[in-house]
């Protein structure tokens, strides 16, 4: 049952006073440092997942009412919505979601789940590294920078922080993936329960402090990292995440992935001012046996959609603002290849949830599955026998960015590309 | 190693250097500190490019040796292994074992094998008197990557992987380990190789073979070369791994190779060419110029600077043009002094990834493992270098900007390791002496900043740690510790 969006965002507000009071989260193990303003007064905290080795879109939001797609998609085809078991779920009479992602439904019939199809960079690149690149920095060329800036590193850059803890943006991960790149106070970091500064206690604070002025003299990269991890360590022995509970029925898949997104969530209930988290979930790229109903793809389906359902119940009504958005480097090709996969496409499918976005449906402009009389002939629907893009990934970031972040310079963030927004975010 | 020496510039006579005894050698090096380096400040960069962990021992004989006869002893070496290093090996059951005996004792337990390869790894890294051969190997395992975890096959084969692949080739040519990564177990199991066959390519590897292990993403080739290549591969397989003549061969099934015409980066390949197809590509990749400057700057980048002028990248493509593609005068010229010359590496030092993080403490404090490094191979993942275990074939990230990112993951283990509390390695009280040197407490912080950073760290840390020390009454055992741990986690340890 999809709510009304309006009616969605008065119901929203009229908590928000409310909620304030109890934003430091009483009802929930983590206890933090008050931000200087309560989220639901400012900015959505941003999070992306990266979907990394590329996403097929087809299996995820199956385009089973396009008269193609059953015929080219062969023997990885999921069919149509229906009584059997291991059919599509109908989301809206043209496209169905695969079974293995059924968990997406609950924020999906809230009204706060959006897929947005067909979607992805603007010209085809069929190189996960370059892909990734180009999508991460924002730009459409490759970028020849010692050490390039990633998009949301710009807007990090380019926007007041909203509170003054020193933690603008992190990834739950070993490394500070490029969209990130060049954010001042942000840093990756792997698991926020074991972030303590190390060694022996009676000299930690000694040993802190001698560290802190060593870096400040360092290399700016090294002098920045330093500044972050330990004003992170400060702010995080605060939280206390190791007596985290998520609320009820937020049962978050036991995976790293399910387990950085409970960070996620702990730290935004913690309500620390966090602008930007990154967590990534790899292993996509299915050349071969991948299954359709059941099988490698939907196996990480479902862990995302469980992770995904999880961690939108652990923030519903909480009134926290937050606004979730799943990018990955393209899509698989329409036809199957020889092993049961399917080999680097272009076009696929993005997700968009939160208590703002304008969900319950599939944006598309769907461009359609007519193969070409050979690849590459340009007489068909598809593009060198992959679907299409028909919304610039960056139309959905940049709309999300100025309307719930509150990015005033969007040309910082995508430099020589005009955004059209979509409607995808109140 | 095959290859000549390439003539090296012949430096000007060393000055009289420290002894090995007693090795203090205060000479600051510092980003923009203007002047050219000294020659005992030539001999440190190089070390720290060079190997996996600068000690003063080694510091002393290149300093007699001189750079072009150290490079060179290098460039070849025995198999003469020191005796620490066979007796850790030893204690990796599997590494003693024949590839046929590797599949055959470790199919139903394969995990083991995987944490003996891993754990070789470091043991050669910190103990290895090969350590230019180690930093090498490093390199070509990311070039060539291979994500250990990916199947069974993948698991048991990067035995071989590791030793006929890559350490065979490490100093020989491009071209031989281009083809023989091709023909691998792992790659063809990795990148889909044994499932591409005729009608019905998978692109996989043809694809990443161009973009990554040979012409680089910006090279001349198109979306309909990666399908006429992967066509030459068709039928490229290999053995069973319990076969009983030829376990996990190179095998060529021609009912399965797709034998017509095609045509690769404008290479005419004629009908029935068979296995020869994709031998000659890769062949033609390998010598291709882009394939020189693609690997080249790579090298560059990775054992140099990252802001190379273009001279210094344009050195390394003529080694590599003139031996022929032979590894051994390319990295001889990598590591010479008119590379050096054209990068000033010492004013922009990398940050050391976690491997080699880990490893050069271990090798700057002389400790040993009880358990052939274990537990610092299972640190390693969390610190974000699980060694093989990169999930992309595009191998670890080789950027000071990504590995400054989680400085907390080597700052934590640096505390561990030298609070003397991580599991198998050794680190007593007595250790602490031959660390001291015996100089005193009022002068322990320059004597530990020639130890782990040989006399490289800024002047103004060396001065906070030594007030440190100063301000504690009584100090002990476990100060002592606190203080390497400072140094350890300092930005000064950090770069390589």
């Amino acid at each position: 049952m999809k709510q009304d969006p309006k009616l969605n965002r008065r119901t929203f507000l009229g908590s928000a006073a409310a909620a304030v009071g109890a934003a430091g989260l009483a009802s929930a193990s983590v206890r933090g440092p008050l931000g200087t303003r309560g989220r639901m007064m400012g900015r959505d905290t941003l999070v992306t997942i990266y979907l990394r080795g590329a996403m097929d879109g087809m299996s995820a939001v199956v385009p089973y009412a396009d008269p193609n797609y059953a015929p080219e998609r062969g023997d990885l085809a999921v069919r149509p919505p229906g009584a059997a078991p291991d059919r599509a779920l109908d989301l809206d009479g043209f496209f169905g979601l695969n079974p293995s992602g059924s968990a997406l439904m609950r924020p999906y019939g809230d009204g706060q789940l959006l897929f947005v199809h067909a979607s992805g960079l603007s010209v085809p690149n069929r190189s996960h590294f370059d892909a990734q690149k180009r999508m991460e920095t924002g730009t459409p060329a490759s970028v020849p920078a010692a050490y390039p800036t990633g998009w949301l590193g710009r807007y990090l850059q380019s926007a007041t922080p909203t509170g003054t803890t020193g933690v603008r943006g992190l990834s739950i991960d070993n490394l500070l993936p490029l969209t990130l790149a060049g954010g001042p106070e942000t840093l990756p970091i792997k698991d926020i329960g074991d972030f303590n500064f190390p060694g022996r206690a009676v000299t930690r604070a000694d040993r802190r402090d001698l560290l802190d002025a060593q870096y400040q003299g360092a290399t700016p990269l090294l002098a920045q990292s330093a500044s972050s991890a330990l004003r992170a360590i400060d702010l995080l022995d605060a939280v206390d995440y190791s007596n985290y509970v998520p609320a009820p029925g937020a049962n978050y898949p036991d995976t790293k992935f399910g387990e950085a997104l409970a960070q996620v969530a702990a730290l935004i209930k913690a309500n620390i001012d966090l602008e930007t988290a990154q967590v990534n979930l790899g292993g996509w790229d299915h050349h071969s046996a991948m299954g359709v109903t059941d099988g490698t793809f939907a196996g990480l389906f479902e862990e995302l959609s469980a992770a995904l359902e999880a961690f939108y119940i652990d923030l519903d009504g909480t009134g926290l603002g937050y606004t979730l958005m799943t990018q990955t480097e393209f899509g698989r090709r329409v036809r199957p290849n020889s092993n049961d996969g399917t080999d680097h496409g272009f076009g696929s499918c993005m997700m968009l949830m939160g208590p703002s976005v304008l969900g319950g449906r599939t944006l598309s402009d769907w461009p359609g599955l007519a193969p070409e009389s050979s690849q590459g002939a340009g007489d068909g629907d598809q593009v060198n026998g992959d679907l299409a893009v028909t919304i610039d990934w960056r139309d959905v970031a940049a709309e999300v960015m100025e309307r719930r972040l509150g990015a005033t310079d969007l040309a910082a963030i995508f430099p020589t590309y005009t955004p059209t927004f979509r409607g995808v975010v109140m | 190693m095959a290859s000549s020496p390439t003539p090296l510039r012949l430096l000007p006579k060393l000055q009289p250097g420290p002894s090995a005894a007693n090795p203090i050698l205060p000479f600051p090096l510092k980003k923009g500190s203007g002047g050219p380096p000294t020659q005992a400040e030539r001999n440190v960069d190089l070390l720290s490019r060079a190997t996996n962990g600068v000690t003063l021992a080694e510091l002393a004989r290149l300093n007699q040796m001189g750079r072009p006869a150290w490079l060179r002893e290098q460039l070849a070496p025995t198999a003469q292994d020191n005796v620490v290093l066979r007796r850790t090996l030893a204690e990796l059951g599997s590494l003693r074992l024949t590839i046929p005996e590797v599949y055959a004792e470790y199919e139903s337990n394969a995990g083991e094998a995987v944490r003996d390869i891993k754990q070789a790894a470091i043991v050669r890294a910190v103990h290895s008197d090969w350590q230019l051969r180690e930093r090498m190997v490093d390199f070509w395992h990311d070039h060539f990557s291979v994500a250990i975890q990916t199947s069974g096959r993948t698991r048991l084969g990067h035995h071989a992987y590791d030793r006929e692949v890559i350490r065979a080739n490490v100093f020989g040519n491009f071209e031989t380990m281009l083809q023989a990564s091709a023909k691998s177990v792992s790659m063809l199991e990795y990148l889909n190789g044994k499932e591409n066959l005729a009608g019905s390519p998978n692109e996989n590897y043809a694809r990443e073979v161009m973009e990554l292990h040979t012409l680089g993403v910006d090279g001349p080739y198109t979306e309909n070369d990666i399908v006429e290549l992967a066509r030459c591969l068709t039928g490229w397989s290999f053995y069973p791994l319990d076969d009983t003549s030829q376990p996990g061969e190179f095998r060529f099934r021609d009912d399965r190779h797709d034998d017509g015409p095609k045509t690769v980066v404008g290479v005419q390949i004629p009908a029935g060419g068979g296995v020869s197809d994709g031998e000659t590509v890769l062949t033609f990749l390998a010598e291709h110029p882009t394939t020189v400057d693609f690997v080249s700057r790579k090298l560059v980048n990775r054992f140099v600077s990252e802001f190379a002028p273009e001279a210094a990248v344009d050195l390394v493509k003529a080694a590599w043009v003139r031996g022929g593609g032979d590894l051994g005068i390319v990295t001889a010229v990598l590591f010479s002094d008119e590379v050096a010359d054209a990068a000033t590496p010492w004013n922009d030092r990398k940050v050391k990834r976690p491997f080699q993080f880990a490893v050069s403490l271990l090798r700057a404090l002389d400790l040993r493992s009880d358990n052939s490094y274990r537990n610092v191979m299972f640190r390693l993942t969390g610190m974000g270098q699980d060694i093989f275990g990169w999930p992309a074939p595009n191998g670890y990230p080789d950027s000071s900007a990504v590995w400054s990112g989680d400085l907390y993951g080597r700052w934590d283990y640096a505390a561990d390791v030298v609070r003397g509390g991580f599991a198998g390695i050794v680190f007593p009280d007595s250790k602490l002496d031959e660390i001291g040197g015996g100089v005193p407490t009022t002068a322990l912080a320059e004597r530990l900043a020639q130890v782990l950073t040989a006399g490289r760290a800024e002047p103004a840390n060396v001065a906070s740690l030594q007030a440190w020390i100063d301000g504690q009454s009584n100090f002990d055992a476990r100060d002592f510790r606190d203080a390497i741990t400072v140094m350890a986690s300092s930005p000064d340890f950090f770069n390589a």
